[in-house]
């Protein structure tokens, strides 16, 4: 080929792929409205899709024992609410509703809705075929066969992968129905149900439901910071969103963790926060390290980010609240509050919108820098940085002050009652000045000298981070000085690891294949996590039907 | 160096750069043709539109996209990729030091291991040609191909590491090992000779076993394949009868004089397999943890990462490009009747 023609081609393939990206459209132009509703009543104006009652009918037809049998043998926890058991004011209203299954309501349901067996009510039902796990297939198809099974619903499957998923739900209009799955950033029922059922929050996740009714529970349960108010409330909101089903609860899936013989102190509670400070190895230990002063923990997770007031995602959070110390925190393995860097819990003004810490004085990062007020005000400013997790604590907090060297004063933007359990996340882990400066984000720092019971002395880019003792840290010394987390590519990779003895423990993630053939290897232990894992489908409030 | 030559050359090097050109230019608009944008894919729903658009702005995925495109045409010239898009948006040059030599200490070892192997292999066979041995290696040479590379790699794992406990199973070197290594060039096994560690060394060699002989064996196939073909041909020519009635040795005949002959399809072989080597490191580097661009490459397409995927696919051109100029180069030394 000469070269003119060379240059020829290569000209053409520009124009072409030019040309191409600019047909590219966004998601919604290439899904095909299919949702219908009888024809016989075509509304001469577009209406939502979604009645209360047709989303009844769902929770009534759909059956999650079934799902949790046919599909996960059992493993998986049917949820009768968004919020997980193990979780303050948790209450199972789907289930006082509609019990595991009632059928016979979801016909009566659809049938005074106006559909027959001749005119039933077809619905694309949307879900991500690989973000899931491979699983979620076998999930829709058993709940299809549960909604047709009222000979009044037909449901046509639709998958896409999440990438286009995402952009089209969060577009608003292109899905009817579909699958999502949520863990939460805190505990505190708030968390699972704000954000799919207020006004404000729910089209940030394709719901985009608004009723004035659900916003002023929401919003009384929320600034409310008694208890016993808090409960009746949420027990209401309860009730309220099985009538009202603006999301529709599916089951909670486990995560699992393998240790080998002599690795103690396993125990991970309804926070899922995995303490390394409290693993010893007892008798009969035999550590993947050789020795007794190293641990090698095993994940298939990655490093995100490590800056606190940017990192948003599980692992980071585990890695950043074993190296640094929250004002409040959880003790290992339950979801009880106690003191972090907090001298005492917070005093809370009389309106609820002031929340008044005072500090340990003892507190110094691993360095040796002492920890004043000021660096909680610095931790503020950070978050104009725009990092990932900014919005999570900016919609709360409106201003943050320093009275003195050991009081640290939070102004929220309303009241918040569960304000305290969101200082127990790893967003308020005080940064070292001198690693994360105050105007800019470092997602990588060489090193992290915390405030928690390790500091990160490397972290080797996909192969291991390396965890060594503070010294300066005020609680608890760590049981084992030294941790390796070690990066696997695949969870089978892993699995085989922790079988071989390369690895002490196996965490996140593995999968239920993995998890059950390590329970027959002897020398290991294989524990189930009842893990915050929400799975659940959205009914689209935006998505309409009818009218031109 | 004869000028004619001279010429061929810098005429060959200066094709590189359309193919190159052409390849990140499809890899960049299809990349942005595919659905699904960075932001949303790393973070999902948990940020709000006005947040996901902030960081659109900021990472200047907003501008127009013929802007973008000669943005990253100017940076690939420079060698400066800019900055990933997720997973902490850290400068890709940097990325790139520690994953490229991880991938090309992997896929080295691999590619001598099948050439030399497979060439040997297929020579062998061509001189016991509708022997047993000829029937074994061919059998042989079909499985291997075959087989796919990521059950081949877990088949080992369980064998040769969790059964046997002959090799390690995953990662660059021991975990202990690691903790203290100070690599200055990230080719951690020349750092581990120019440092002398031989701890190190040791460990490394262990865990390169398994990778490279998995990536190495996939590929074999297709060189003993075409070696013994053209060895055959070779065999009957017209100097190994003379060679052979001259009384020379037939195993001096065989991989001195009729192998000799045979290297040019091969060396062409060599040049089109390094890219299906490539290929096979991504495959490999999951199954066996092995930190290298592979991996990378893989989870950045999940993740949309237009940056990191343009750039791996850059360094990946610009590999197969280099590697074929040097097959078209050595073709003049390994047959002199090739002139330029």
């Amino acid at each position: 080929m000469s070269r003119k023609s060379l240059y020829s081609l290569f000209a053409a393939l520009v124009v072409l792929a030019m040309v191409l990206s600019g047909c590219g459209g966004t998601p919604e132009a290439t899904v095909a409205p299919t949702a219908e509703v009888p024809a016989v009543e075509e509304p001469a104006e577009a209406r939502p899709l979604w009645t209360p009652e047709l989303k009844q009918a769902f929770a009534a037809a759909i059956d999650r024992e079934v799902i949790v049998d046919r599909v996960f043998e059992g493993r998986n926890t049917p949820a009768y609410h968004m919020v997980p058991a193990g979780y303050p004011y948790a209450t199972e209203p789907f289930l006082d509703k509609y019990g595991t299954r009632d059928l016979e309501m979801a016909k009566a349901l659809l049938t005074d809705a106006g559909y027959t067996e001749a005119n039933p009510f077809v619905v694309d039902l949307w879900y991500p075929p690989e973000h899931y796990g491979t699983t979620t297939a076998d999930v829709m198809q058993v709940i299809k066969e549960q909604l047709e099974e009222t000979g009044l619903m037909q449901v046509n499957l639709q998958s896409q992968n999440w990438a286009e998923y995402v952009n089209a739900f969060v577009e608003g209009e292109a899905y009817p129905v579909f699958m999502l799955g949520w863990f939460p950033d805190f505990v505190d029922p708030d968390t699972w149900l704000t954000p799919f059922s207020s006004c404000i929050q729910s089209p940030d996740n394709g719901v985009n439901y608004c009723d004035e009714k659900m916003d002023e529970l929401l919003l009384k349960a929320a600034a409310s910071s008694d208890p016993a108010v808090r409960e009746a409330t949420y027990a209401e909101i309860g009730v309220y969103y099985a009538e009202q089903v603006p999301t529709l609860p599916l089951f909670f899936e486990p995560e699992f963790i393998t240790y080998r013989d002599g690795v103690e102190g396993v125990t991970i509670g309804a926070p899922f926060e995995f303490n390394y400070n409290v693993l010893s190895f007892g008798a009969g230990a035999s550590p993947a390290s050789g020795n007794t002063d190293t641990i090698i923990i095993g994940t298939t997770d990655e490093v995100n980010s490590l800056d606190p007031q940017d990192a948003y995602a599980t692992h980071d959070w585990e890695i950043l609240k074993n190296t640094g110390l929250t004002l409040l925190q959880y003790t290992p393995g339950t979801a009880d509050l106690v003191l972090g860097a907090a001298a005492a819990f917070p005093e809370v003004s009389d309106d609820g919108k002031t929340f008044t810490f005072t500090l340990r004085d003892d507190l110094r990062f691993a360095d040796g820098t002492p920890v004043t007020s000021a660096d909680y005000v610095r931790m503020w400013d950070r978050f104009a940085n725009e990092g990932q997790v900014s919005g999570l604590i900016q919609i709360y907090v409106e201003s943050v002050e320093a009275p003195d060297d050991l009081t640290v004063v939070y102004h929220l933007k309303d009241s918040f009652g569960f304000f305290d359990a969101l200082t127990a996340t790893a967003p308020f882990v005080p940064a070292h000045p001198d690693t994360f400066p105050t105007d800019s984000i470092v997602a990588f720092p060489d090193k992290i000298d915390g405030t928690g019971p390790y500091r990160m002395v490397s972290l080797t880019s996909g192969q291991q981070m390396v965890l060594a003792a503070n010294p300066e840290y005020s609680g608890e010394p760590a049981i084992i000085p030294n941790v390796i987390i070690r990066y696997f590519a695949d969870p089978t990779t892993m699995s085989n690891a922790v079988e071989k003895g390369e690895i002490d423990v196996a965490w996140r993630t593995l999968g239920p294949v993995e998890a059950t053939r390590l329970q027959d290897v002897a020398g290991l232990n294989v524990v189930k996590i009842d893990a915050p894992t929400l799975r659940y489908l959205v009914f689209n409030m935006n998505y309409m039907v009818g009218g031109e | 160096m004869s000028a004619s030559f001279r010429n061929f050359v810098v005429a060959r090097v200066l094709l590189t750069v359309p193919m190159v050109l052409i390849l990140v230019t499809m890899v960049f608009f299809v990349m942005r043709v595919l659905p699904g944008d960075p932001i949303r894919s790393q973070l999902g729903p948990k940020v709000s539109e006005a947040q996901a658009e902030a960081i659109r702005e900021r990472l200047g995925l907003n501008r127009p996209l013929t802007v973008q495109y000669f943005d990253f045409l100017w940076r690939m010239v420079t060698l400066d990729f800019g900055n990933a898009l997720t997973q902490g948006e850290r400068p890709i040059r940097d990325e790139l030091s520690e994953l490229l030599p991880a991938t090309i200490e992997l896929t080295l070892p691999a590619m001598t291991l099948t050439a030399v192997v497979g060439v040997l292999s297929g020579a062998y066979a061509a001189q016991r040609r509708k022997r047993p041995a000829d029937y074994a290696i061919r059998v042989f040479s079909i499985v291997v191909y075959a087989i796919p590379v990521f059950f081949l790699g877990l088949m080992f794992q369980i064998i040769f590491s969790v059964r046997l406990g002959l090799f390690p199973l995953a990662g660059r070197m021991d975990a202990l090992l690691l903790r203290d290594f100070r690599p200055v060039t990230n080719f951690y096994v020349v750092d581990a000779i120019v440092q002398g560690n031989w701890p190190a060394l040791k460990s490394l060699l262990l865990h390169l076993v398994m990778p490279s002989v998995t990536l190495g064996l996939i590929l074999m196939g297709p060189f003993i394949r075409l070696t013994r073909v053209n060895m055959i041909e070779a065999l009957q020519a017209d100097y190994i009868t003379a060679g052979r009635a001259r009384g020379l040795p037939e195993r001096r005949l065989t991989y001195r004089h009729a192998l000799r002959n045979t290297f040019i399809p091969i060396l062409t072989l060599i040049g089109l397999q390094f890219a299906l080597l490539l290929a096979g490191a991504v495959l490999t580097e999951t199954t066996f943890s092995w930190p290298g661009m592979g991996r990378y490459l893989v989870k950045r397409i999940e993740l949309r990462d237009y940056n990191a995927v343009q750039s791996v696919i850059a360094v990946f051109a610009l590999a197969v490009g280099a590697i074929s100029v040097m097959v078209d180069v050595l073709y003049a030394f390994v047959d002199p009747r090739v002139r330029y």
